[in-house]
């Protein structure tokens, strides 16, 4: 990595850092918006569970969907380079 | 070079303006280029080269500022909703994350690790006082 960061500097290098995300490894894309999804979908259930935070929940299924749109497309393209 | 759009909350000196060639870490070792752009991402900010490449900022080699960051709070529906449908159509005109320093997998790392961010700084915010 180009760059040392003191800590407390950049306290959401720390966390995107350990979660793999900062420079995700080439084979890796398809698996991590899978991750993802799964986090939405369970933000989008505790969002169910509330009467309030419309505004949030219609956001976040709007990312779901777009995550969905992602994975199909990536794995499509897995497909098609492995058959050929 | 054309300097990154300015966004309030986050203040970014550098680079200057005279400031075009960089050299930063690529899968070799170090490689250079000459930057035609730099661009703000949904977390970080991009070095886009004259010949397509993309370099996240912290990926740049030398003696800077440290790079700052945006807040995942920081950026509108609207803004994440053009980055969303930028990223279907790539991935629909079968772009692919696996190219090396492309746009595509550039900005599908920032909006995962946007989405990361996002979501759990939603779910590690203190309740609504309001709300009880």
């Amino acid at each position: 990595m180009g760059k040392a960061y003191q800590s407390g500097e950049q306290p959401n290098w720390t966390l995107l850092s350990e979660a793999g995300l900062v420079d995700i490894p080439i084979e890796e894309f398809l698996e991590r918006v899978k991750e993802a999804k799964k986090a939405v979908v369970n933000r989008l259930g505790e969002l169910l569970e509330s009467t309030t935070d419309i505004e949030e929940r219609a956001s976040a299924a709007h990312s779901l969907a777009t995550l969905k749109k992602l994975e199909i497309a990536l794995q499509r393209k897995e497909s098609s380079d492995s058959t050929d | 070079m054309r300097p990154t759009e300015k966004q309030p909350d986050v203040p970014a000196k550098w680079p200057s303006e005279e400031v075009q060639v960089i050299t930063f870490t690529s899968r070799g070792g170090s490689a250079m280029g000459v930057v035609k752009e730099v661009r703000w991402g949904l977390v970080w900010r991009d070095f886009i080269l004259e010949d397509g490449r993309v370099i996240p900022e912290h990926r740049i080699l030398g003696d800077h500022e440290s790079p700052v960051w945006r807040k995942a709070q920081d950026i509108s529906q609207a803004e994440r909703e053009v980055w969303e449908r930028r990223l279907v159509s790539m991935a629909d005109a079968g772009l692919d994350p696996r190219d090396e320093e492309q746009p595509f997998r550039a900005e599908l790392n920032q909006y995962l690790a946007y989405t990361y961010l996002r979501f759990r700084e939603a779910r590690h915010e203190p309740p609504d006082p309001k709300c009880k």
